[in-house]
């Protein structure tokens, strides 16, 4: 056995990883209940893989591999959930005007000085609240590109999409989160 | 050359994430240019990356954390998993 072989101690995951672990699905999830469980999960996940443990990698990077498979899975159940809730249109789907803008839907000038907002924590707190708003197929396929940087083709692949199909969800969620921050912060 | 608000629309975020051909790129612009509602989206969809950007920075940053108590019950579960 090479000495630079890693080994795993299960009895001190906790304290060594648990937080980091944490931290790390709750970015992505924005659950407090639900980051618990996927760390929860990917212990045992961990517990029952123990032998396939080649020792590569380190017992950190190990784990985190299984969290990010867990937290995939979570998406995919999302994704598979029934009642597929649609964001509300902005653009006229049919006759003379498709594809123009809806009137009231027309984006308003934002009043507020913007440019100083921007690290205003609370601005921070709107867009959580707006993202958290979307149909969750949409705030899921939002995350997954926008805040984990998955490739789109990884995306494609693990929810079953086409990639234009990818990119109507990004827009009409972005589309939607302009409007819900206009409404809820720039012209309040 | 010319598309709708809405292909245009989607252009501008498509261009967000870094990925605009240079067809894709002069179809944009020219309709920016002839549309003032859609330059307005578009630069307020740039803003919406900015304040994204800056929002991810802060939740990383901050580092949430499980409590003593919840990562006892963790504990003792994988003691029983063992």
């Amino acid at each position: 056995m090479s000495e630079n072989k890693h080994t795993l101690s299960p009895e001190n995951w906790v304290d060594n990883y648990a937080d980091y672990l944490f931290n790390y699905a709750i970015t992505r999830v924005n659950n407090h209940e639900i980051a618990k469980d996927l760390v929860q999960e990917t212990f045992f996940a961990g517990l029952k893989a123990m032998r396939n443990f080649k020792g590569k990698a380190s017992e950190r990077t190990w784990l985190i591999s299984i969290l990010k498979r867990k937290i995939i899975d979570h998406y995919r159940k999302i994704n598979s959930a029934k009642g597929k809730a649609e964001v509300k249109m902005n653009f006229y789907s049919e006759g003379e005007r498709e594809g123009e803008w809806i009137e009231e839907r027309v984006p308003n000038d934002w009043s507020s000085g913007i440019e100083k907002d921007i690290e205003n924590r609370e601005l921070g707190m709107a867009l959580e609240k707006c993202i958290d708003a979307l149909p969750e197929k949409y705030s899921m396929v939002f995350r997954m590109k926008t805040i984990d940087n998955f490739e789109t083709e990884e995306i494609c692949k693990e929810l079953n999409i086409t990639s234009s199909n990818l990119w109507v969800i990004i827009h009409r969620a972005r589309t939607q989160l302009r409007r819900c921050l206009e409404v809820n912060w720039f012209n309040k | 050359m010319k598309v709708s608000c809405e292909e245009a629309t989607k252009l501008c975020t498509i261009a967000q994430y870094g990925r605009l051909s240079i067809v894709e790129s002069l179809k944009l612009n020219y309709h920016l240019f002839v549309c003032k509602v859609c330059g307005r989206f578009s630069k307020q969809n740039k803003m919406l990356t900015k304040c994204i950007d800056e929002h991810i920075k802060y939740t990383e940053k901050k580092y949430s954390t499980l409590s003593e108590k919840e990562k006892e019950v963790m504990s003792e579960e994988i003691k029983r998993g063992l």
